[in-house]
């Protein structure tokens, strides 16, 4: 039995059964071991996150990691990178699920501009709005092609992170 | 004039390195702080904290009245802006000076004059610091400025500065909308709608002269940074020295740095700016008058400290050493660890800080403004912290800072710390081939990746197991996160 888990915009298969000192692996049909070689103390960190550091090797590489479990993302830094796993089953995150029309605003900030009307058609990657957030102007793209249905946004306001901005219903 | 208690009108790594100079020296460190700042660690790196008003920037850190009510209420004698926020205020600098205060930085006269682009320019082509060719728009015939000047060129606001009223026109027809965008741009941002026109250069690199003069007539420089590798005009990996640089430019270009600096009899720590194009030929862009956020890789390669410069030459005493005293060794480069997504058009991320390792080892030095449990807040800068390595060359500063990258981890918010080491591991990087464009030419759809996937998602299984029973009786969550019943039931199947 595998399950599936989300990292970025990729869904990985994955099964993970116990063996002496670890696990045989196989991940997206590709099989690998890894034996599970130490553990730092476990530790609470904000909003009730799980903190530990791990010793494991791979395949016969050793990989060190830093781990953070929070209530839907487990959070993992091995060699200078971080992977962010959300499981597969759940919707993605706070900003409507993948793919869908519903363009939200991924932090506080200002409205810069809006650069759609509603009744526009819009294709995959179209700036819709540009959004000044930690001092930054960032645009924000269509996920979906489709037509503009509603555009909440009204440059110059101050909008709070998950505020509706656009939505698009998809062609 | 003495100085004994230091207000730093700053916050995040600037403001622990500050206090860290201070420290040194003997001196006191004030910290200020916003409500969204309360507990952070600029806070603890200063002997006393102040608070300074709620979160946003306006009605705290920029908040002038404020900053002098702190300085008067801890009896501070100084205060030391760092950059960004006040630090090129020529308001600010004059409101401390008539406090009575001390003003860690230069007279505001060249603040003011730096500050605008136009006055500058002027300034220092009188000083014969060669211009990126260019021209003031009027009331005249903007078209016909533009077709000396030739196409490509920029747009760019008189009193701008990142990024903001600037517009590159590719051609005369996109001259009058790029005229009118950028001075309704330039308005609404600094509330001077002034443009002038730039003559756009093809792959220029960044290379700037950190200058230092005290105030009784000294002004030496500390040879030069190159800082090409940008997005949206923001640097995000330093080095010194630029790979290209000949003796003889480098002569040349410190002397137009120091003249820069004498037109303006400026004092205290600064940075000249200049494009330097294929050709070898280079271009005053602007003076940075306050210390500059890549200032580390300097004092590395010549062993001077800045910040306690600053400090002393503030404190009327002189520099103490003359240009024949500064010599550069090795080669130095920084990264700057950000709070943003390099794969999602660099947005900014905040958040709780849930874990965080920070490198270590000889020739690795880290400027850093987090802590595990802290919070990065929404309102301000995402710099997180720099790293910095030297090596007694290039290839090696390189190598160490990959390494000390690699070790590096930051859990919580998303960071461009992946995206640092692949610009350092370019071919292009290696080679030394930088040029303000790099990014947009090698890096415009970069995805995270690696190869280390595999043991990251066997670590996230791990740590989804059971905890012990011990940590049972401590108390977690009532009910079983999704990764609670995942670990428990793939790991006990």
């Amino acid at each position: 039995m595998e399950t599936r888990l989300r990292l970025g915009t990729r869904t990985l298969a994955v099964a993970l059964v116990p063996e002496a000192e670890g696990w045989a692996a196989t991940v997206d049909g590709a099989a690998h071991r890894v034996t599970r070689l130490g553990a730092g103390p476990r530790t609470t960190a904000a909003g009730g996150a799980t903190v530990e550091e791990l010793a494991l090797e791979v395949d016969g590489r050793p990989h060190r990691a830093l781990v953070a479990r929070t209530r839907d993302r487990v959070l993992v830094a091995v060699a200078g990178r971080v992977w962010a796993f959300e499981s597969g089953e759940e919707a993605r995150g706070a900003h409507g699920a993948a793919g869908s029309g519903a363009v939200s605003a991924p932090m506080p900030g200002k409205v810069v501009s809006v650069l759609v009307a509603e009744g526009q058609v819009v294709e995959v990657g179209q700036a819709l709005v540009v959004l000044e957030a930690m001092k930054m102007e960032s645009t924000l793209a269509a996920e979906v092609a489709g037509r503009v249905t509603s555009v909440r946004a009204v440059a110059g306001a101050t909008v709070a992170a998950g505020d509706l901005l656009v939505e698009i219903t998809p062609a | 004039m003495s100085v004994k208690a230091v207000l730093i009108a700053n916050r995040g790594e600037i403001a622990v390195r500050i206090a860290r100079a201070c420290r040194e020296h003997g001196l006191a460190a004030v910290a200020v702080y916003s409500e969204a700042d309360r507990g952070a660690p600029h806070t603890f790196a200063a002997d006393r904290a102040v608070p300074i008003g709620p979160p946003p920037a306006v009605h705290s850190y920029l908040n002038i009245e404020a900053l002098l009510a702190a300085a008067r209420q801890s009896g501070a004698d100084a205060v030391h802006p760092g950059y960004g926020f006040l630090a090129e205020s020529a308001a600010f600098a004059r409101a401390v000076e008539a406090a009575g205060l001390t003003w860690v930085g230069p007279p505001p006269q060249a603040i003011a004059t730096m500050g605008d682009k136009l006055a500058a320019r002027a300034t220092v082509a009188r000083a014969g610091v060669p211009l990126v060719p260019g021209t003031e728009v009027g009331g005249g015939d903007a078209a016909a400025a533009a077709r000396r000047l030739g196409f490509p060129l920029l747009v760019k606001a008189a009193a701008g500065g990142g990024g903001k009223g600037m517009r590159t026109v590719a051609s005369e027809a996109e001259l009058p909308d790029a005229l009118a965008a950028a001075r309704r741009e330039a308005e609404a941002a600094f509330a001077d709608g002034r443009v002038y026109l730039e003559k756009l250069l093809v792959r220029p690199r960044h290379v700037e002269v950190q200058v230092l003069g005290d105030r009784h007539g000294t002004l030496v420089h500390l040879g030069e940074r190159e800082c090409s590798i940008q997005r949206r005009h923001q640097k995000i990996v330093e080095e010194t020295p630029c790979p290209v640089l000949t003796p003889r430019l480098r002569t040349e270009m410190t002397a137009a740095a120091l003249a820069a600096a004498r037109a303006v009899g400026y004092t205290s720590a600064g940075t000249v700016e200049f494009l330097l194009d294929v050709e070898g030929r280079f271009y005053f862009l602007e003076m940075n008058t306050r210390v500059q956020v890549e200032h580390p890789i300097t004092e590395w390669v010549t062993g001077i400290d800045i910040v306690a410069a600053q400090l002393r030459i503030a404190a009327g005493a002189p520099l103490g050493f003359g240009q024949a005293d500064v010599r550069a060794r090795g080669h130095a480069i920084e990264a700057r660890l950000y709070a943003e997504d390099p794969a999602a058009g660099f947005l900014p991320s905040a958040g709780p800080i849930l874990a965080l390792r920070e490198p270590g080892g000889p020739g690795v030095r880290v400027d850093s403004g987090i802590a595990a449990g802290g919070v990065v807040p929404v309102e301000y800068d995402p710099l997180l912290g720099k790293i910095s390595a030297w090596g007694e060359g290039r290839a090696m500063a390189i190598a160490r800072l990959s390494a000390a990258l690699r070790d590096t981890a930051v859990l919580g918010p998303t960071t461009n710390l992946a995206f640092l080491q692949d610009v350092l591991a370019h071919p292009a990087f290696r080679r030394g081939e930088t040029h303000t464009g790099f990014l947009p030419e090698h890096f415009a759809t970069w995805q995270p990746g690696g190869e280390e996937a595999v043991a990251a998602l066997a670590a996230a299984l791990a740590l989804a197991r059971p905890a012990a029973p011990a940590g049972d009786a401590r108390g977690r969550a009532a009910a079983p996160t999704p990764w609670e019943t995942l670990g428990a039931w793939r790991l006990g199947s």
